[in-house]
């Protein structure tokens, strides 16, 4: 901390004067302290989501949360180590809601939801302080999604687009490549001015520290906040993570920017709230979780917006994520947050197993507003993409019967099993919009047909080399016009087929 | 709940109105006093403490030993302490009392302050604070003196859940505070 003794003695001064008015506190007393919640009497006039200084025998303050109004106690999370609490111990009101630090200064950082950093890069210099929970934006600040966040996943991009401003859903069981998703639009983030928040909550430690380690790999972590309350965490942090993370989004969105904001996962979240509120002995309802679970997540997601222009023009897309047991999205979370959120990404284990990934269950996903949002040349290039795929999907049972089946039937069957092997992408390598375009463009036109299956992969990482490094013009043009203007198509069309003659020979 | 406010009050409520009922409300200082009999003794005696919340002891024989250590000879009390220990509320008796001796004073209209100093007051500027804590509580006031030398000066008054604080240690730390939200500049 840097001194001024200037002003210090100035400060002192001004104290001193004012001596004559005194302090006014309003105290109270710890009666109870058990598994990180603890009972004060006094404070009659403490307001909800206070924070409060509980002051330990030994002149340690601890910060705790008042969460429970009471008839005679209020009911306090510790939001940190309370082991040192004891009954008696002074807690002192604050009047003030819980705040965190939000700036530019947080980019590049790991902090926890008290903005405290937990990466021992320093002290970060905050431009500005917002509450952790924050009202949503009205509806007069609002409009509707109408810029696309690209993923860089082609399946995404192409099937489930999503704009900025969304809230988009990835659900799935544990181990189907989730946090891949989140983790591959953060990094495709690079250089589209897209600020991340990626919000870890009650996950383990070193998935975390893997998860930071592979965006600093890629050069993501310039313009990402990680927010870690990690599964060693009091559950009071874990339950704050997720606010803390919009409230850090918010400052970009409000300055006119665009940020993007991941929570993994709101599964634990909910837990976490679920481990709170039975402690707080709040009654339990459908699987012990507590009445407001809903609010939990429709407040939180809410926050998500894309604002008009008078007011700065800035956006908060959202991607909850949800871990499902045993391929349930009818339990009691998972529907809750489908319901709230613009869509869902829907990741199927039978589908990771078979080797497509992301393992992206076309059937069962959907973007509600993404549509609005996507690229022209995308859309154009998308559309019958959906048509063959969902064809594929229903003859795809008589694959077995191959011998037996007709010639268009077989053609059909081929062009989905081709489409399925194109819409699979590797983990840490999204594709830029005309590199998406170029390869669904190829697709559609039928070019894939005379590629054997097997050699799907090896055709994309050809074509994308090929284009780069004879067809760079086609590509920038692409690049800027989003769009496939007759010249673009005659264009695409000529470098494909002189790329064709190469490869097949 | 060891420490049910919400409890204690039900049992403190019942006391006074049976007091009220049966017109002793003005001895109530008296059953205050053999209560704190009883707290002095659970607060030095741990043998007494531990036998009075034994489980495994009969009931009569803790409501003997209670009213032997409280030395009351009223009967409404011997059935107060009997119905405690009968519901097993005997780790309640101190907040009870508490409870009690904040009604006393409400009954009295007097007000209970907490004034803790750096140094030994003077008498003057006892009966002075008493005399301003009056005039902005509208009640009579009754200090309870405690010194405190790690206030470094000045004084701290308690008055229900409101904290003054003039102490020195008090302005250093809100000093602290401030720096600290500023970052240190």
């Amino acid at each position: 901390m840097r001194i001024n003794p200037d002003e210090l003695t100035k400060v002192i001064e001004d104290r001193i004067k004012s001596y004559e008015s005194g302090e006014i506190k309003e105290v109270g007393w710890v009666m109870q302290v058990s598994d990180g919640i603890i009972r004060a009497y006094g404070m009659k006039e403490t307001m909800a989501n206070e924070l409060v200084e509980i002051h330990t025998k030994d002149e340690k303050i601890v910060y705790g949360l008042a969460m429970n109004l009471e008839e005679d106690n209020v009911g306090i999370i510790a939001l940190d180590d309370f082991k040192e609490i004891k009954e008696g111990d002074k807690v002192v009101r604050t009047n003030r809601v819980i705040e965190i630090p939000v700036g530019n200064n947080l980019q590049g950082r790991v902090v926890n939801p008290l903005g405290i950093p937990v990466d021992g890069k320093g002290e970060i210099k905050e431009d500005d302080h917002y509450p952790i929970e924050r009202k949503a934006t009205g509806v007069i600040t609002r409009e509707p999604v109408d810029t696309p966040l690209q993923t860089g996943l082609k399946i995404i991009d192409a099937i489930i687009p999503i704009g900025r401003g969304q809230r988009e859903l990835i659900i799935g069981d544990r181990q189907t490549g989730k946090t891949a998703i989140a983790i591959d639009t953060i990094i495709n983030q690079k250089g589209k001015g897209v600020k991340c928040i990626y919000v870890a909550i009650g996950q383990k430690a070193s998935a975390i520290a893997r998860n930071i380690a592979q965006l600093e790999k890629h050069g993501a972590m310039e313009y990402t906040t990680v927010v870690s309350a990690s599964a060693s965490d009091p559950a009071s942090l874990q339950y704050l993570a997720p606010y803390a993370g919009a409230a850090i989004g918010e400052y970009f969105m409000f300055k006119g920017e665009d940020a993007l904001v991941v929570y993994d996962d709101l599964s634990k979240h909910a837990s976490a709230y679920r481990e709170l509120s039975l402690l707080l002995r709040r009654p339990p309802g459908r699987e012990a979780y507590p009445g407001d679970v809903f609010y939990l997540h429709s407040k939180l997601l809410e926050r998500a917006a894309r604002l008009n222009d008078d007011f700065g023009g800035g956006s908060l897309t959202a991607l909850p994520i949800i871990e499902t047991q045993a391929n349930d999205i009818s339990a009691y979370i998972p529907t809750n947050v489908i319901s709230i959120t613009d869509g869902q990404i829907y990741l199927e284990p039978s589908l990771f197993y078979a080797g497509f990934r992301p393992a992206v269950n076309i059937g069962l996903s959907v973007s509600r507003v993404g549509g609005a949002a996507q690229t022209k040349a995308i859309k154009k290039v998308s559309g019958s993409l959906k048509l063959d795929l969902a064809q594929y999907r229903e003859l795809e049972s008589f694959s077995q019967f191959a011998s037996d089946l007709d010639e268009s039937t077989k053609k059909q069957l081929q062009k989905g099993e081709k489409l399925m092997e194109l819409l699979k992408q590797k983990q840490y390598s999204p594709l830029s919009v005309a590199e998406q375009v170029i390869l669904l463009y190829a697709a559609n036109e039928g070019y894939l047909m005379e590629v054997p299956t097997e050699k799907i992969q090896n055709f994309e990482k050809s074509i994308l080399s090929f284009m780069k490094n004879e067809k760079s013009d086609l590509m920038d043009n692409l690049a800027d016009k989003k769009e496939l203007t007759d010249e673009i198509k005659e264009g695409l069309n000529s470098a494909i087929k002189q790329f064709m003659k190469t490869f097949n020979a | 709940m060891k420490n049910s406010y919400s409890v204690a009050k039900r049992y403190s409520d019942a006391l006074i109105d049976l007091l009220s009922e049966n017109k002793k409300l003005n001895s109530l200082d008296d059953y205050i006093e053999n209560l704190k009999n009883i707290i002095s003794e659970m607060n030095e005696n741990q043998v007494f403490f531990d036998l009075i919340n034994s489980p495994l002891l009969p009931k009569n024989f803790i409501t003997e030993k209670l009213v032997e250590k409280s030395k009351t000879k009223d009967e409404i009390l011997k059935k107060f302490l009997n119905l405690v220990v009968i519901k097993k509320r005997q780790s309640l008796i101190p907040l009870i009392t508490k409870l009690l001796i904040n009604f006393s004073y409400e009954l009295k209209k007097q007000v209970l302050v907490d004034l803790i100093s750096a140094k030994e007051l003077e008498q003057s500027t006892i009966e002075e604070i008493k005399n301003n804590l009056k005039s902005k509580t509208g009640r009579d006031v009754s200090l309870d003196l405690t010194i405190d030398d790690s206030l470094i000066g000045g004084i701290q008054i308690y008055l229900d859940d409101k904290l003054f604080d003039y102490s020195v240690k008090g302005y250093l730390n809100s000093v602290k505070g401030i720096y600290a939200a500023n970052g240190g500049d």
